[in-house]
């Protein structure tokens, strides 16, 4: 028998409402290990399924210790022996430590930034190729003219939609800057959903944040936004990093 | 290659996904995609997927990762019983996928 790890928490108080259920139904108990506890439920070995009631449960579970701590949240699928869990959390408790603390009374909000095709964006970028294009076909002319072009184009609107991207990233932080804690942004110049962020914000801070990112929101009208949150801190769990870097792992 | 993921995320209309959709997309985005991960143990299947949904690039990341996890682990026990040939159909069997 194998265990599905949920959360780890350093919150002596941390409980799992007996209610909840975690992934397939089964029952979720805290094991003690070193100083942490972490949410647990008996799992066989075979692989999770990534489906609707599963990925629901895995959240569910932790969200209901989030209501009143903040955990370190597992990814879904964690499934290992509890040997090895323990070990794991031997070798890394200094790690995780440091991270719980980190994470302490504060939350993770979620911030998407999508541009569509007809907000203008894009269109200033294949704006300037086309009158370039017309130019060089007047002058020169040919196969290796065009695709000479059609590499042009192609740097030039990268460049463009990267600078872009580059200043909408910029333009937020500013705006919100003084509400985070931390931060995790992802940019993609080339994708619809252009810049993904991840704020830590203290639980206090909240009313704080949701108004500067309201105004943020109404300053830029040309830009789609998708807000959720509070989240477990999911973005900010991952203790790989600090752990190579203070035990010299690679 | 693009994925019938990705294919359906060009056609999305965002502004037409209901606030449920978006929530579990979020949910998704989050349980798949981050959190703490004890090295090597992640232990998911993409075989019976229920989770059909339009729109955002966190839906395509979060399959992508599943299938590379997958594609790993199943690698890995291709390798132990020492058979190339099956790695290759598996792989083949996953790009189509």
């Amino acid at each position: 028998m194998k265990l599905y790890a949920y959360f780890v928490s350093d919150d002596p108080g941390v409980r799992v409402p007996e209610s909840v259920t975690g992934v397939g139904g089964s029952s979720v108990r805290l094991m003690k290990a070193e100083d942490l506890l972490v949410g647990v439920s008996e799992s066989d070995d075979a692989p999770v399924a990534i489906t609707r009631d599963n990925v629901v449960a895995h959240e569910r579970v932790i969200r209901s210790v989030f209501e009143h701590t903040t955990p370190l949240p597992f990814r879904f699928g964690n499934i290992v022996g509890e040997g090895q869990l323990r070990s794991y959390l031997h070798s890394h408790q200094e790690a995780l430590q440091t991270r719980l603390l980190l994470l302490r009374g504060r939350v993770e909000m979620s911030v998407k930034v999508i541009w569509q095709a007809s907000n203008g964006v894009n269109a200033e970028t294949e704006a300037v190729p086309v009158a370039t294009a017309s130019y060089l076909d007047q002058t020169e002319g040919g196969a290796g003219a065009a695709f000479l072009m059609a590499k042009r184009r192609e740097f030039l609107g990268d460049k463009m939609l990267a600078d872009k991207a580059t200043e909408i990233t910029s333009w937020l932080k500013e705006r919100l800057g003084s509400s985070i804690c931390k931060e995790q942004v992802s940019v993609r110049p080339r994708d619809k959903l252009v810049v993904a962020a991840a704020h830590l914000v203290a639980r206090t801070s909240l009313g704080r944040y949701r108004g500067e990112l309201n105004k943020a929101r109404a300053e830029r009208p040309e830009l789609h936004f998708l807000c959720s949150g509070p989240w477990p801190p999911y973005s900010f769990a991952n203790i790989d990093l600090e752990f190579k870097t203070h035990f010299g792992v690679s | 290659m693009t994925s019938p993921f990705e294919s359906v995320m060009a056609e999305a209309d965002l502004e037409g996904l209901e606030e449920s959709d978006l929530s579990l997309l979020e949910t998704l985005d989050h349980v798949l995609n981050s959190g703490l991960v004890i090295a090597g143990e992640i232990t998911i299947s993409v075989a019976d997927i229920d989770l059909i949904f339009v729109g955002l690039n966190v839906l395509v990341s979060s399959v992508e990762k599943a299938h590379e996890v997958l594609r790993d682990r199943e690698r890995r026990a291709a390798m132990t019983t020492g058979s190339e040939s099956e790695v290759s159909a598996q792989e083949a069997q996953h790009e189509m996928g």
